[in-house]
């Protein structure tokens, strides 16, 4: 038992730390916030860039294909320390699309994409959910059929965020009719550029822009099916579990708990200090408490993936802890800050208007990356055993 | 990093649930709860002999010289059993002794504490006062050599068996620590119906008439100590707090997957799997931070902020998995005969215990320096 990170842990956190404090810059910050989901903005980019360079972009891929080769624990630390500088969030690409070829894609395709991918010339938007199917995914319609050595797609994807930025889609799709629902959907590679693709803007109470995509008869090679046909369920939820190191971190509220411990205490309401208040330190401790016990469990869901555990369990507790205490540290943020924590986005907003912007897409990271309940449900019969019927 | 008890430590662990397992039967707690003690001798003298009562004292006076992290499995499994109260209790006063007492009260008590033949019982907390020396109405004075203690002090665990009380009184402008025995005249104890029933004392002090060897290390200056000492037994409540959430967590997933109503297990319903899988969100936080708190205790490193932190949530976290519990247990854990009541109260009366959550998220509070002092 041992709750310290060891000599060569911290020598990469402060690594990371000090990268950031030399390149995250508050003209960075406020680019990103300008933009939105607009796609990366100069300075966005020219980040994106340095971490190329230093080869951080794939801090998780193996070291021959240019990535670090860092384990969870380590992945963890960095995207942590990125969160608590603020820094541009890690793209679906990256990790998501990128694990799951290097997985399962071959020695073609991997050689294809994987550079592409670690430099910035391919970017994934993601596309699984459709309008009747959303949690349950396996009920997708959308399909493609084989014509030569041509992929046919046709069909409609919804919340296929990042579509009208991205070079590339990463869309499931049947190809296997007549199989069981869940062994019947592929992964297949759309570059967004082919002929028979719509994308029609839909906009959602954060500012995010997600989209509706319409295919019809889209193209593309055979060999942009990736790892084996019918196996794409499957893929999309390891994808799921790959992607939980970063939704279980708590490193953006770590960045947010120790900028609403500077307003209140520089911040005076009729005559008194916040900080003085009964309610706001009764309040501010509450989520003290509340971001380190994120912490432990954003740890132990990485721990254990470098102990060589599946940690369904544990993933889907890191998921579901954190963003039910975003939507929390939102309200409770919002309170301490009063009427001016509804203020818009604007340099004169304190804490630049993150709380309420956090309030609202916490809802969004609740049900979004497979709903709370779902994970209940992950929790209950396969953490904890309990009967499917 | 190692999230996780090594091989040996859970070597520990798996002892003492075996242990535990095969002597807490439900017959037998129904003999100690009418017992005076809580416990029976022959259970007692099978707890001393494993040598948990001196696990976390030095071997030089009879101890084995584990660290707290080890202290603290071994109490996650007796709070996972709710074990009798007495074990914490008897570990508590060897540890507040070790840390309080000078060398001779050590040598004269301490081996007697680690073979249980007797148990040095903390007494600090008063009605009107805690956790701030200068309102304790327990007074020292002196007249020459002679001392003299008056006062009484409440809650305190295992008080009915204890051979000795540490005392805190105030003296003069400070806080001073006595060493006194039961059977000082002038002591009284008195037995103090509470949720859990476990066995606190009421134990008043009447013109009690000590040596100045009582004292335990410089007069006036105990009050820094003492309060390490609370914090080091808030941690290590912490543990039992969370072994005791767990096996909660263990018995509705298998009382659920009994039961059956309208044709199905109760665990096959959506709800109840929703119920039962937050149980485990909050738990498994709650393992962490109380493990992440009493480590770093043994080790030395700074703590009182992950303390805290501890004990608020894992008190917070044990007392609502236990009410949610008995929500899916409905009559079946309501009864004596079910052993979830035995962790629902001992959550609750637990949480209160060295500093509730309420208490400890203030002194988090505190320690965030939200405001010019």
């Amino acid at each position: 038992m041992r709750y310290e990170y060891t000599p060569e842990q911290v020598a990469w956190r402060d690594e990371v730390r000090a990268f950031c404090a030399r390149h995250v810059s508050d003209a960075l910050r406020a680019e990103m916030r300008q933009a939105g989901n607009e796609g990366d903005g100069p300075l966005a980019k020219a980040f994106h860039r340095q971490l190329f360079d230093k080869g951080w972009w794939g801090v998780g891929w193996p070291r021959d294909f240019g990535g670090m080769g860092k384990n969870a624990v380590e992945q963890y630390i960095f995207i942590e320390e990125m969160q608590a500088a603020g820094a541009p969030a890690m793209n679906l690409s990256i990790t998501s699309v990128a694990p799951t070829i290097l997985r399962e894609g071959t020695e073609e395709q991997k050689a294809r994409w994987l550079q592409p991918i670690l430099h910035g010339e391919v970017d994934f938007a993601v596309a699984y959910s459709e309008s009747a199917a959303g949690t349950d995914l396996a009920a997708l319609t959308t399909k493609a059929e084989l014509d030569g050595d041509e992929w046919v797609i046709n069909g409609q994807k919804m919340w296929n965020t990042g579509a009208h930025t991205a070079t590339h889609n990463w869309v499931a799709v049947r190809t296997e009719p007549d199989a069981r629902k869940h062994q019947g959907i592929s992964m297949i590679i759309i570059p967004m550029n082919t002929p028979g693709i719509e994308v029609q803007g839909i906009w959602t109470m954060s500012n995010i822009r997600t989209n509706a995509v319409f295919f019809d008869n889209v193209r593309v090679p055979r060999d942009h099916l990736i790892g084996a046909r019918g196996m794409g369920f499957y893929y999309a939820m390891m994808a799921l579990d790959f992607e939980r190191i970063q939704l279980g971190c708590a490193g953006m509220l770590q960045r947010l708990l120790a900028e609403l411990k500077t307003f209140v205490r520089r911040t005076k309401r009729d005559g008194r200090v916040l900080g003085s208040i009964p309610w706001v330190r009764r309040a501010m401790a509450d989520l003290e408490m509340r971001v380190e016990v994120g912490r432990q469990v954003g740890l132990l869901n990485a721990w254990l993936i470098d102990q060589g555990v599946v940690p369904t369990k544990e993933g889907s507790i890191a998921k579901i802890y954190v963003s039910e205490l975003n939507a929390h540290f939102a309200s409770t943020g919002m309170d301490i800050l009063g009427l001016a924590g509804q203020m818009g986005a604007d340099e004169s907003a304190p804490l630049y208007g993150r709380l309420q912007w956090l309030y609202t897409i916490a809802p969004l990271q609740r049900f979004g990356g497979g709903t709370n309940e779902i994970q209940r449900i992950i929790i209950a019969q396969r953490g904890l055993g309990m009967p499917r019927k | 990093m190692h999230l996780a008890p090594t091989d040996e430590q859970q070597a520990i662990a798996q002892e003492a649930r075996r242990f535990l397992t095969a002597q807490c039967t439900r017959e037998r707690r129904l003999l100690w709860d009418a017992s005076p003690s809580g416990h029976d001798d022959a259970f007692w003298r099978d707890v001393a002999a494993l040598g948990w009562l001196g696990f976390g004292l030095p071997e030089n006076v009879g101890g084995q010289g584990a660290s707290l992290a080890d202290l603290g499995l071994l109490i996650e499994e007796c709070g996972r059993a709710v074990a009798p109260f007495g074990i914490f209790a008897a570990i508590a006063g060897g540890l507040a002794l070790q840390a309080l007492g000078t060398p001779a009260q050590r040598r004269g008590w301490l081996p007697r504490v680690a073979r249980g033949e007797t148990l040095v019982a903390l007494a600090t907390d008063e009605l009107g006062a805690v956790a701030d020396p200068a309102c304790f109405r327990t007074v020292l004075s002196r007249r020459g050599k002679q001392l003299r203690l008056d006062g009484e002090k409440r809650f305190v665990l295992q008080g009915v068996t204890a051979g000795a009380f540490l005392v805190a009184a105030r003296d003069g402008r400070g806080t001073t620590v006595v060493l006194v025995p039961a059977e000082t005249p002038g002591v009284s104890v008195m037995p103090s119906s509470t949720l859990a029933k476990d066995r606190q004392s009421t134990v008043r002090f009447r013109s009690v008439a000590l040596p100045v060897t009582a004292v335990c290390g410089a007069p006036r200056t105990a009050w820094p100590r003492l309060g390490r000492v609370r914090r080091t037994l808030a941690a290590l409540v912490c543990a039992d707090l969370a072994g005791g959430a767990d096996a909660v967590l263990e018995m509705t997933v298998r009382y659920t997957g009994e039961r059956e109503q309208f044709g199905s297990k109760l665990a096959t319903f959506p709800a109840v799997q929703q119920m039962v899988a937050s149980m485990a969100v909050d738990l498994e936080g709650a393992r962490h931070v109380a493990r992440q708190a009493i480590w770093r205790l043994a080790e030395g490193r700074p703590a009182a902020r992950e303390v805290a932190i501890a004990k608020a949530w894992t008190g917070r976290v044990y007392r609502d998995i236990t009410l949610m519990a008995h929500q899916l247990h409905g009559g079946a854990g309501y009864v004596v005969e079910h052993e979830l009541h035995r962790h629902s109260l001992r959550a609750k009366q637990a949480e209160l215990l060295f500093g509730g959550t309420e208490e400890w998220l203030d002194d988090l509070a505190d320690q965030l320096k939200l405001a010019p002092a």
